[in-house]
């Protein structure tokens, strides 16, 4: 889910960006270094909306450096365990799905995309349900629930978000389409 | 010479300091000033017609005799930002002469600005250079150390062991001594004086005759000195009773047949109660003697005639005891006991009495320590209200930092204590900053500084 | 403009050779080359962009 959050930071305005407009030197050092971070607690920081207040700038013994603690609002992603996403599917591995969901990407095992049973279909880069026949491939919608957060906050690419679609009214946009079809017929 | 005369001519009917100097400048003199228009002059001077006409009518007035009234002067003085002392020296010497409000205005200028540049800027290392410059003059006299220096054949501790004895804040000198000063009636009275001097020092028995032991009477006889007595006062009956009601011993005293001596014969008839009695009647010792007249703690007073008056110097201290006795000026009576002080007359008078004897000590051995020094010294030694020692009990003892302490002994007992009670380091002291490598709160060391919107180029 | 102090005045200089000597620009014309002295120079100018907090 995206939130917007006020946040306070303390920037380190190095001395050769002195004499600039403070609030776009920054704002730009904020984007720089919190944008696309990960916080155990907030979430992914994904971009900086305004700058609400900068502080008195203090100076430290040793340092050419400026340092402002400034208040700003920022959009934060935060996946939460039960939360339904939408997504695309990025990449087919032998092991599962990986979805697109927002900021960052998480994974659907081949455990979790059906009852039936997935074999994986290399030379086509798909992932078959054996009695249905339903495959997913790299491009498809689909509708998950995350069942599983693990955010890293020093590599954000090693956060894993764990999805599943073994749940009514969860899958392919299409498998839903169908399931919805037959029900009402029935 | 000329210009100069025009120039106070000019400021005493009142023109400011800058026109009169232009005038002058400008060759004219007072006379000339008389003939001139106002126009005529602001083109010689180049200042506007106002300033021209007013220029001319302060030059047409009397001048003033008294310019700044006594009381304007005074109130004006008091305003000042600056100590007492400075305003009353304001005070008596501007009043000393005559000035032009410019000129005082101009002093008062100067006196504030010398005033600020001489003061210790915030930050300063305040201690530190009162230890050096304490310390400093100490290892010089330590070579004169336990030098005993007479003041009337009444001998004080001097120099650094008398230093260090003030610094220790210990409750009694190891010399007390007191000056008494007398009150009018007495002070020139030589009789008077050398009265109350007898009655100030203790009076043993031993001072008052000789005391005779015959064993094969088992008696002791006072053979009394009566100029001893008389000039003490003291009438035979009074050593009597005294003697009965002090000396708490089982003995008969009596009078002598021939009214001279006295007769202490001890009830128990043994060599060894004789000897005994004997040791109490010539002791001398505050604890042990038989006190017949004077105070206990005083053991000798010598008088001297100083300046146009008779003073008491004492060797021991009862300033409480003293102070009360009629005849004793006791504002400018002294003692060199401060614990004494303390406890009669209150801690401003102990801080007071820190710094003189300090003072005097040094200035003794001939030292001069600016006293600035030694009444933060002092103050320290006294803000909480009681005299605390410079040292481990006192004022350096109340280290709360953790690091400090640690860092001085048993180390780890100090930090295994902190981090079982949740002890906190505020890293207020310079030890703990010195530990964690951070500046120290001192100097440049304890700036904050705070960035300003950054301005544009100037030339 | 108030008066620093001693210690102020050598932090404030301090502090603006540093920036300077980390590339600040400098914000008085001069040939000078040594950041102190550029320092200085703005010290007594005035236009140094620093204060200080008292407590």
């Amino acid at each position: 889910m995206y939130f917007k959050t006020r946040l306070i930071n303390t920037v380190r305005v190095p001395p050769d960006l002195l004499g600039c407009e403070l609030d776009l030197v920054i704002k730009d050092l904020l984007c720089e270094s919190l944008e696309g971070r990960i916080n155990k607690k907030l979430g992914m920081i994904v971009v900086i909306i305004n700058l609400v207040e900068i502080g008195e700038g203090k100076i430290l013994t040793g340092d050419g450096g400026i340092y402002y603690e400034t208040t700003f609002d920022a959009l934060v992603y935060r996946p939460q365990i039960q939360e339904l996403v939408k997504g695309r599917v990025v990449e087919i591995v032998n092991f599962g799905a990986f979805v697109e969901i927002g900021p960052m990407d998480g994974l659907v095992h081949v455990s979790q995309i059906s009852d039936d049973f997935i074999s994986y279909d290399e030379k086509n880069g798909r992932l078959v349900c054996r009695e249905s026949n339903r495959a997913i491939s790299v491009g498809d919608g689909l509708m998950a629930r995350i069942v599983a957060v693990s955010l890293n906050e020093t590599d954000p690419g090693e956060s894993k978000i764990g999805l599943t679609m073994r749940q009514p009214a969860l899958g392919k946009f299409e498998w839903i389409e169908e399931d919805r079809r037959r029900a009402e017929s029935d | 010479m000329a210009k100069h005369d025009t120039i106070r001519a000019l400021l005493k009917r009142g023109v400011s300091e800058e026109l009169a100097e232009k005038v002058a400048d400008s060759g004219l003199t007072l006379g000339d000033l008389k003939g001139l228009t106002a126009s005529e002059l602001c083109k010689k001077i180049s200042t506007s017609e106002e300033i021209a006409a007013e220029i001319l009518q302060l030059a047409g007035s009397k001048p003033k005799k008294a310019i700044t009234s006594e009381t304007s002067l005074k109130s004006k003085i008091e305003q000042l930002e600056v100590p007492r002392s400075v305003k009353d020296a304001l005070i008596k010497r501007l009043s000393e002469r005559e000035f032009t409000p410019t000129q005082i205005e101009r002093i008062l200028r100067m006196t504030i600005e010398e005033y600020e540049r001489i003061k210790i800027d915030p930050c300063e290392a305040v201690g530190i250079v009162a230890a050096q410059s304490i310390g400093e003059p100490g290892t010089q006299m330590t070579m004169r150390t336990f030098h005993y220096a007479g003041v009337a054949e009444i001998y004080v501790t001097l120099g650094l062991p008398r230093i260090i004895e003030i610094v220790d804040a210990r409750k009694t000198p190891s010399t007390p001594m007191m000056v008494i000063k007398l009150n009018e009636e007495y002070r020139n009275d030589k009789t008077k004086a050398h009265a109350l001097a007898s009655r100030i020092e203790a009076t043993y028995p031993s001072h008052l005759g000789d005391i005779v032991t015959l064993p094969d009477e088992m008696l002791i006889r006072i053979e009394i000195d009566e100029s001893a007595m008389e000039k003490r006062g003291l009438g035979i009956d009074d050593l009597i009773e005294k003697i009965k009601g002090q000396g708490k011993f089982n003995a008969d005293i009596d009078l002598d047949e021939d009214g001279k001596s006295i007769n202490i014969r001890p009830k128990e008839y043994s060599y060894r109660s004789l000897l005994q009695l004997r040791g109490r009647l010539t002791s001398t010792n505050p604890s042990s003697g038989i006190l017949i007249a004077g105070i206990k703690d005083i053991t000798r007073v010598v008088i001297r005639h100083e300046g146009d008056e008779y003073t008491l110097y004492t060797e021991g201290s009862a300033l409480k005891d003293v102070i009360r006795i009629e005849g004793v000026d006791g504002a400018r009576t002294r003692t060199n006991n401060i614990n004494e002080i303390e406890n009669v007359l209150g801690i401003e008078a102990a801080r007071n009495a820190i710094i003189n004897e300090m003072v005097n000590t040094l200035g003794e051995q001939g030292l001069n320590v600016d006293i600035r020094h030694l009444m933060l010294v002092a103050d320290m030694m006294t803000v909480d209200g009681e005299v605390k020692q410079i040292g481990r009990h006192g004022i350096a003892g109340e280290k709360a930092s953790i690091l400090s302490r640690a860092a001085f002994e048993v180390t780890v007992s100090h930090l295994l204590d902190a981090s079982l009670y949740g002890y906190v380091d505020e890293l207020k002291g310079v030890t703990e900053n010195v530990i964690v490598g951070q500046p120290i709160k001192l100097g440049t060391g304890d700036v904050e500084l705070v960035a300003k919107p950054y301005g544009k180029v100037v030339d | 403009m108030k008066k620093f102090t001693k210690y102020e005045k050598a932090r404030i200089i301090g502090a603006r050779a540093l920036q300077i000597s980390m590339g600040a620009p400098v914000l008085v014309k001069t040939d000078e080359m040594d950041p102190i002295e550029i320092a200085l120079l703005e010290f007594e100018k005035g236009v140094i962009p620093i204060t200080v907090r008292r407590k």
